[in-house]
């Protein structure tokens, strides 16, 4: 409701629901612009935050985030380099490829992830997988401006530029990925006290971790698919969830996914509000208040450490 | 001949075959001692470029092997840790604010030094531990870089272009006047780097092992973290982040030569002759253009430094 | 080689919390003292105190007379060595070079070994029984023989003391017998200061000719075995009933009671 566009109020938004006049120039702001944008940040947001409570479930590592572990930048550059290899190309049919390179990604770093439980290794390994990606991103780029000009409005991570069509498409990823992650929730808390005790208590320690990754990657492509790579909600919303007090995995998932979607949606508003007539990027106002936070939970778990 | 000559011999004989066939065959043999026009071409285009390449590698493979070795983890490299995305982002930030890309350099010098600070003091707890500083510098470096993208997407066209040309690391368009600043500090900085190895080896034994033989593990720290830090922004500087090259080196020397600690000639060897080969390549036509150096050293160093993360951690 | 180390109102506070209070004590050149207590009794701080790489809060370490404050690091690094309880094994580091590593006090940067280096290390290689192993990987050594290698860098700094904290830990048996032989014979060729934190009270009563037991950061008592190894100090120091039995001329055994 909060927008550059004054005027719009709730009776332009009951106008808008009753659907009697479609053509009304409110009605089409409302339906087109504002209701996207807003489903974007809550499905972005969500997505991203369940996802950050199931990786950093898995890792057993409150420092992971899909977008610190370069899964993020796996469907990035994937999608890049389909649209520098193909040329241009309706969104919704970049999922395979995001998919993909998620997917690949995920799965990059958490073989690693696995063979050491060390806080340290997982996130080098992002950044060194994130690094390369980014560097062969840039390649890309050079060789395509068109390719620079879908990049560079897009890297930061917005809520505005995802039609119906591609919504949809996410949507139903993104549902793949939560029906994916509540199947493997109780088996998370198993895995929680060790892979060992795991699978002493009879939870298949490879299984659990192939379907959670595999909801990751989903939960993540949905995201990048209409957001961008939006880093940082992945990491903020499930200890926002264990800060607000959930202790089972099912109930951390579920509060993180609340939260996450809030986040996204909150930074979006703040940042058409706070400066007049500049919109700031989601991605953005998300990447302001979690790089200190990450910073500042470094320094604790660093304590740890030394 | 022992090992370590054998390695010394073929890795000049590297260096010199691939500056010999960059300058004078390169994109079209040149004849200088005849033609006055292939002079001018090879003091004023392909000379500088190559000793660029050369010069900017030594620096960036000695400053990498000195950081790795001090915090006793072979990925934690200056280009990791935040130093260059901290330099890429200073440069970022000057030439969107100023326009143009004249003040680029400074701003990079400028933000790796920043940046170089921000860790040592965020990482300071009475003292410096290598696992918080390493955890801080890569949370740092994300939040850079993120930064560094934000800043892309705000700029008019003209800078974000501008902005991506620098980015993107290349030793085109070298000058003389940066190799000079360039070679300056990498024999400074070499020097002060070779003082130290002394220290920075003996701390590999932990720091109260160093204590007990009477070194100050802090202090080595602080200094040759600072100086690194300096070596890598002023490569950002006049090169753009060529990454992975500061990554890279020490490991290949440390494999290769089956030595431990730092071998800071070797790596500094090494790292001359990745960014040189990376040169090489870029003077290559690849789907119709030519692509950065930086390209190329983050093509062959990603994946060297996943695996060597994954026989890392398969040792533990 | 002798050299007077004295400790006098040593208090020091970590985080807080008070981890020794008002220690005083003084150890002859030439002995070989055992700290025993419990877990957290403040036994490394003390030990990594006297090598000053913790400050005191209060009181003060002195050594023949001068306090160790005043003195520069590489000169108290020439009169005491000290063995962490976990030191870090360089990756790839070899025997020999890891022992030349002792001399850091008496080198600087770019200076090669001198005569008298080269000498040190052999002598420590040879006091060690490490000579054969001088070019192995130290990363591949068993424990035990690790464990040597270790001690024959503190060996070649050539001190008059020597520190040593749970120079026993993780090895078996054999080889903590091993090890605490080797130190003892070190001390009897050498007269080197043997300060050293060991866990097993039997094996310090055998190998230590003076037991300092600290419990919550002072002296709980101290002496020769013979003289404190009683079951009712032990019991109070462990809070665990303890049983002693002592042999005419044996060392005293400590047993569950």
């Amino acid at each position: 409701m909060i927008g550059a566009r004054s005027g719009i109020g709730l009776a332009e938004f009951q106008v808008w629901l009753a659907g009697t006049a479609p053509d009304d120039a409110a009605s089409i702001v409302l339906g087109e612009m504002r209701l996207p944008r807003t489903v974007t940040a809550l499905l972005a947001g969500g997505a991203l935050g369940l996802g950050g409570a199931l990786i950093q479930g898995l890792s057993r590592n409150p420092l992971a985030d899909p977008g610190l572990l370069g899964i993020n930048a796996g469907a990035a550059f994937a999608m890049v380099a389909t649209v520098w290899w193909l040329g241009p190309m309706a969104p919704a049919l970049l999922l395979f490829p995001a998919l993909c390179g998620a997917a690949l990604a995920a799965l990059t770093v958490s073989s690693i992830a696995t063979l050491s439980t060390s806080p340290v290794t997982l996130i080098l390994a992002g950044a060194a997988l994130t690094a390369l990606l980014s560097a062969a991103l840039r390649g890309l780029i050079l060789l395509d401006p068109y390719a620079l000009e879908v990049y560079r409005h897009w890297a930061v991570g917005a809520v505005d530029r995802a039609d119906v069509a591609t919504l949809q498409t996410a949507a139903l990823v993104a549902l793949a990925g939560v029906v994916l992650s509540l199947t493997v929730a109780r088996w998370l808390d198993v895995l929680a006290l060790g892979a060992d005790m795991a699978q002493s208590l009879g939870a298949g320690v490879g299984r659990i971790r192939l379907v959670g990754l595999t909801a990751v990657a989903l939960l993540c492509t949905a995201a990048v698919m209409v957001a961008g790579p939006i880093a940082f909600v992945g990491l903020l919303a499930p200890h926002m969830a264990r800060l607000t007090g959930a202790g089972g995995m099912l109930s951390q998932m579920l509060r993180a996914a609340l939260f996450g979607g809030g986040l996204l949606l909150i930074a979006d508003i703040l940042g058409r509000v706070i400066v007049p007539g500049v919109a700031i990027e989601a991605g953005l106002g998300v990447t302001v208040i979690g790089g200190p936070f990450l910073i500042w939970l470094v320094r604790r778990q660093a304590e740890g450490l030394t | 001949m022992t090992r370590i000559t054998v390695l010394y011999v073929t890795l000049a004989g590297l260096l010199l075959g691939l500056a010999f066939a960059l300058l004078v065959v390169g994109q079209g043999e040149l004849h200088p001692f005849s033609v006055p026009l292939d002079r001018t071409i090879l003091l004023h285009f392909r000379a500088p470029r190559v000793a660029l390449a050369l010069v900017t590698g030594a620096g960036l493979g000695m400053a990498g092997t000195a950081v790795q070795t001090l915090l006793r983890n072979p990925l934690a490299s200056p280009d990791i840790i935040g130093f260059s995305a901290g330099a890429a982002a200073g440069a970022a930030l000057v030439i969107v604010v100023s326009g143009t890309g004249v003040w680029a350099g400074a701003g990079a010098v400028l933000g790796g030094s920043v940046t170089a600070a921000l860790v040592l003091a965020l990482a300071w707890r009475g003292g410096i531990a290598p696992l918080p500083l390493v955890l801080i510098g890569v949370s740092l470096s994300l939040l850079l870089a993120a930064a560094t993208d934000v800043l892309l997407s705000l700029a008019p066209d003209l800078q974000a272009s501008e902005v991506t040309r620098f980015l993107s690391g290349s030793f085109a368009g070298a000058e003389w006047h940066r190799v000079g600043w360039m070679g300056a500090i990498t024999i400074i900085g070499g020097v002060f780097l070779a003082w130290h190895t002394f220290a920075v080896d003996r701390l590999g034994m932990g720091d109260d092992m160093a204590r007990a033989l009477g070194l100050g593990p802090d202090g080595v720290r602080i200094r040759v973290v600072a100086v690194s830090a300096v070596m890598v922004s002023v490569s950002v500087a006049v090169a753009g982040p060529i990454p992975f090259v500061a990554f890279l080196s020490g490991p290949l020397a440390r494999q290769l030569s089956k030595q431990s600690g730092t071998v800071l000639l070797l790596s500094g060897g090494i790292g001359a002759a990745l960014a040189l080969g990376a040169e090489a390549l870029s003077g290559m036509l690849i789907f119709g253009a030519h692509l950065p150096a930086g390209v190329f050293t983050a093509l062959i160093g990603g994946p060297a430094m996943l695996g060597i993360l994954f026989l890392n951690t398969r040792q533990q | 080689m002798s050299a007077q180390l004295e400790v006098q109102n040593l208090s020091i506070t970590l985080a807080g919390r008070r981890v020794l209070n008002d220690l005083s004590l003084g150890f002859a050149a030439g002995s070989v003292t055992a700290i025993i207590g419990p877990n957290g009794c403040g036994k490394s701080t003390f030990l990594r105190t006297l090598v000053r790489i913790l400050d005191p809060s209060h009181g003060a370490i002195s050594l023949d007379g001068i306090d160790i404050r005043n003195l520069a690091a590489r000169a108290l690094a020439q009169h005491i060595a000290f063995l962490p309880q976990t030191p870090q094994t360089p990756d790839g580091l070899r025997v020999a070079p890891l022992v030349e590593r002792g001399r850091t006090p008496y080198m600087r940067p770019f200076q090669p070994l001198r005569q008298t280096d080269r000498d040190a290390v052999t002598a420590a290689l040879e006091a060690t029984g490490m000579t054969d192993l001088k070019d192995r990987r130290v990363d591949r050594l068993s424990g035990g023989q690790r464990q040597r290698a270790w001690i024959a860098l503190t060996v070649a700094q050539q001190t008059p003391i020597l520190i040593l904290d749970e120079p026993t830990t993780y090895l078996d048996l054999p080889h903590q017998i091993e090890i605490l032989r080797m130190v003892r014979k070190l001390n009897a060729e050498t007269g080197k200061t043997v300060i050293m934190v060991l866990h097993d009270i039997n094996l310090a009563s055998h190998y230590a000719d003076r037991i300092i037991a600290l419990k919550n950061g002072t002296v709980a008592f101290d002496g020769t075995p013979q003289e404190v190894v009683s079951a009712a100090n032990l019991s109070a120091l462990f809070d665990t009933d303890l049983q002693v039995r002592q042999d005419a001329g044996q060392p005293p055994l400590v047993l569950p009671k």
